[in-house]
């Protein structure tokens, strides 16, 4: 099998390599990469615009191009999540966790380069996977029915819930809380319109695009509007050496990279997971492994690494489903899918046998994209971090002008702008009085496929609880669960020592 | 050439030139049809309103169109998805413009025929719009888990019969697979539990792995795993047999209790009413002669339908009979106001 799939890829490699892919691939990426930067412009509003431009171009061409902007886009993502606490893009969010405390110690260089390096280790895993194992990942994946998912949310959501520093009581509510806001919209089971105060807009629920800037990047804003200095001082000059993490930093982050890698190309397979849950249950892990897992989110290395990596192997494995089965993961998987269609390629499980070309050409092209992002963003690191360099009072409302376009391509509409500043508001109430906005997130994405998928079950077994136990992969996610609240309790009684709610730190609010 | 190239159009014309496959282009400047002398033709940027999200049949329709009324008018046509509610928000939009033919909504069976008694409160109704051309119209297929031993419609009907709480998977309440399930149930006088996801993506993989029985799904999203054997088809829900299956039979003719039973997903081109008879007209014609292209056929089979070749009269008059079907369908199962 193995020698098979290397003599497709070189094959795919000598498609990939014809100059004119090789041209739409860098065109692609560059486009990513520079969307990827700019806060909220998504991937999906993206690719949608550049759509019509591919019906000229012959289908590997096309798909090599879009498929480009999508991973490109996860390069550029990490900046603004680790230089200016904005999350670009919803799966870079818990980047921000201990990424702008690193660029607050004056290692934002450190942190984009060790960025960097588990992003283009990831990538390189996922592209792995793909070509030797897709087969036997997609038995896994159509293994993963309504059952199995929520017991999978529900052990994301036991994880995840002590995501966040600081009190684990405000964690915990803001958990609950991300959930109460997951309600709101339309319910799918029963079609009943819930919390939406009669405005339509809402009927399709909170957007994640809005809620993600209006928590990190609006609240930041407002924290401090009234700051009139740059973000750090600390490093007026950056050079090159600076960016490169030390020996002992690599040693730090060289098993986190791993272990997200690891997640993020689980969650890959998994339809309606992908890579924002990819991101925050790599950053769960780590903090539950940690030997100290107070140093989170107050600058710790694993806790941008391992997210960062679960991300890029996760957005390269969600090509599997899609490819192999023509079942989209995302919604950006599904406009891929569309590109396909329009081209008169209908994706399925016949794309690999029928399609060799675009199959193979495409994961040919993972490797050089990925390549050529690397090579376009090492050197630019000195450049982003020289942004810190801008004064608040440039920096910020431009940034906003960003996040205000961005929001507003999600959907066209200047409702999802209004919704950013709304809680954005509300985010700074909350960094007020030092809660933690990234439960919010968290329990706000788990929420509504823990829901859905719990009532799909009880439909499916006609209300039988049992349902989660006798199907032996959801079992196995139950008995975690339940591993986990047995240990969590075993070391608070046996251990005593971390108080039930600590003391907040000096850190945090008004600086 | 009455061709107001735009800068960016006339960079790429050596580009697309120099690709050895660019069907779609070459096709479209060699044949697009200009608009003829006297007809209405827009002076400015034409907005074409998506009512759903990018990527799917509608937003492909409309992308298809653009492209080639863009040719023949030589003027910018613009898509602007504005996705919610169920296509209710972009229907809205449409309606608010100004009736002057600068925006068209491309339109589809959801918003333009079912929601009018599904959804509690809808803030437009049918006189609303002009039904302009019909697109493409894609029949859904039922097709069930491999290991039911059911290989015929009437088979499947007796083994619904059979058995008690038999499961169907839909890509959402209210959308054709939906209700052509509830409807098929109604004709047959069988039962069976309706189990909503979101997409047909995460329906089709409960179905795969059984945990429900059977569904049906657009032909777009469900040909491949039909063709590679990973699920059964039944029987197609169109008028006629679906070209590139010609041995599975339509539903309507395998049983004299499903002899009416035909359900589409259409798409379709609308403006508000009040726009001009010339600009309905010009329009109409542009899309005609985008179906009429030579490889349109295949094209759209390949996007799971058939172009709707209807005079405009013929298309209003398809949307008042799909919107009164819909209606009775809607209000016999008891889901009326649903949303």
């Amino acid at each position: 099998m193995i020698s098979t799939a290397l003599s497709d890829l070189w094959f795919g490699f000598g498609i990939a390599l014809l100059p004119q892919n090789l041209l739409w691939c860098f065109i692609g990426v560059l486009i990513g990469n520079i969307v990827g930067v700019l806060p909220g412009m998504g991937v999906l509003a993206a690719i949608s615009i550049l759509l019509p431009l591919t019906y000229s171009l012959p289908p590997v061409a096309a798909i090599l191009m879009l498929a480009g902007i999508y991973y490109g886009a996860q390069y550029g993502g990490a900046i603004c999540a680790i230089l200016l606490n904005l999350p670009c893009h919803p799966p870079h969010a818990v980047t921000c966790l201990d990424g702008f405390p690193l660029t607050q110690q004056g290692k934002a260089g450190t942190a984009l380069g060790i960025t960097m390096l588990a992003s283009f280790f990831g990538a390189s895993f996922g592209i792995m996977e793909m070509i030797f194992f897709a087969p036997v990942l997609v038995r896994l994946a159509i293994q993963f029915g309504s059952t199995e998912i929520f017991s999978l949310m529900l052990l994301g959501l036991l994880a995840g819930s002590t995501l966040a520093k600081g009190s684990p009581l405000k964690g915990v509510g803001m958990t609950v809380l991300g959930l109460l806001l997951s309600v709101v919209g339309t319910d799918v089971t029963t079609g009943v319109p819930r919390f939406t105060f009669g405005i339509l807009q809402l009927t399709d629920g909170v957007e994640l695009v809005a809620l993600a800037l209006g928590l990190f990047g609006i609240a930041e804003f407002l924290k401090s509007v009234n700051r009139t200095l740059p973000v750090a001082t600390g490093n007026a000059t950056i050079r090159l050496k600076d960016m490169r993490p030390s020996r002992s930093e690599l040693r730090q982050a060289a098993f986190p990279i791993l272990r997200g890698t690891l997640v993020g190309s689980l969650c890959a397979l998994i339809p309606g997971t992908g890579p924002t849950i990819a991101s925050f249950v790599a950053y769960a892990t780590e903090k539950k492994l940690a030997k100290d897992p107070s140093r989170f989110g107050r600058g710790a290395i694993e806790g941008v690494a391992a997210p960062e990596a679960s991300t890029h192997s996760s957005v390269q494995g969600d090509f599997i489903p899609t490819m192999s089965l023509g079942i989209p993961g995302d919604s950006v998987m599904a406009l891929l899918l569309g590109a396909l269609l329009i081209q008169g390629i209908a994706p399925g499980p016949q794309l690999i046998k029928e399609h060799p070309d675009i199959f193979w050409g495409l994961i040919a092209s993972f490797w050089i994209g990925n390549i050529m992002l690397l090579v376009l963003n090492v050197p630019m690191i000195g450049i982003w971090v020289k942004l810190l360099k801008i004064p608040y009072r440039y920096l910020y409302p431009s940034a906003l002008f960003f996040i205000c376009i961005g929001v507003f391509s999600t959907n066209n509409d200047l409702f999802q702008v209004g919704e950013t500043l709304v809680i954005g508001i509300i985010g700074y109430g909350f960094v007020a009085l030092r809660f933690e906005p990234a439960p919010i997130l968290l329990g706000f994405i788990l929420g509504s496929r823990l829901e859905e998928n719990f009532r799909r079950s009880m439909l499916i077994s006609h209300g039988d609880l049992m349902i989660f136990i006798d199907r032996p992969i959801s079992a196995g996610f139950i008995l975690l669960s339940v591993v986990l609240i047995l240990a969590q309790v075993y070391f608070r009684v046996l251990r005593r020592k971390p108080p039930l709610i600590r003391v907040p730190t000096d850190e945090g609010a008004f600086e | 050439m009455p061709l107001n190239l735009t800068r960016r159009a006339a960079l790429a014309l050596p580009l697309i030139a120099a690709l050895p496959r660019s069907g779609f282009a070459q096709a479209g400047f060699a044949q697009a049809g200009f608009a003829q002398e006297g007809e209405w033709r827009p002076a400015r940027t034409v907005r074409m309103i998506v009512p759903q999200g990018a990527g799917g049949t509608t937003d492909v329709m409309a992308r298809l169109l653009s492209a080639h009324l863009q040719q023949r008018w030589g003027q910018s046509v613009i898509v602007d998805n504005k996705a919610g509610a169920g296509g209710v928000i972009g229907t809205q939009e449409a309606i608010r413009a100004a009736a002057d033919g600068y925006t068209i909504l491309m339109g589809n069976v959801g918003a333009q025929a079912i929601a009018y008694q599904l959804m509690r409160s809808l803030p437009y109704k049918p006189d609303d719009l002009t039904p302009v051309a019909g697109m493409i119209d894609g029949p859904n297929a039922l097709i069930v888990n491999s290991a039911i031993a059911a290989n015929t419609v009437p088979e499947f009907v007796a083994y619904l019969k059979k058995t008690p709480n038999v499961s169907f998977g839909t890509p959402g309440i209210g959308t054709t697979p939906h209700l052509a399930a509830v409807w098929f149930n109604k004709l047959a006088g069988t039962e069976s539990v309706a189990l909503h996801y979101r997409g047909s993506g995460p329906a089709m993989i409960d179905l795969y792995a059984g945990a429900t029985q059977y569904s049906f799904d657009a032909l777009v999203n469900s040909i491949e795993a039909i063709r590679s054997g990973r699920v059964k088809v039944l029987g197609v829900t169109g008028t006629e047999r679906y070209p590139l299956l010609p041995d599975v039979p339509t539903i309507r003719e395998t049983m004299p209790a499903l002899s009416g039973f035909v359900s589409n997903s259409w798409v379709g081109l609308f403006l508000r009413t009040g726009v001009s008879a010339a600009a309905i007209q010009s329009l109409h014609a542009g899309v005609q002669s985008l179906l009429n292209q030579p490889d349109m056929n295949a094209r759209f089979l390949a996007l799971g339908g058939v172009p709707i070749r209807k005079s405009q009269p013929e298309f209003a008059s398809y949307v008042r009979e799909e919107t009164a079907k819909w209606t009775a369908v809607i209000s016999s199962a008891g889901l009326s106001g649903n949303l």
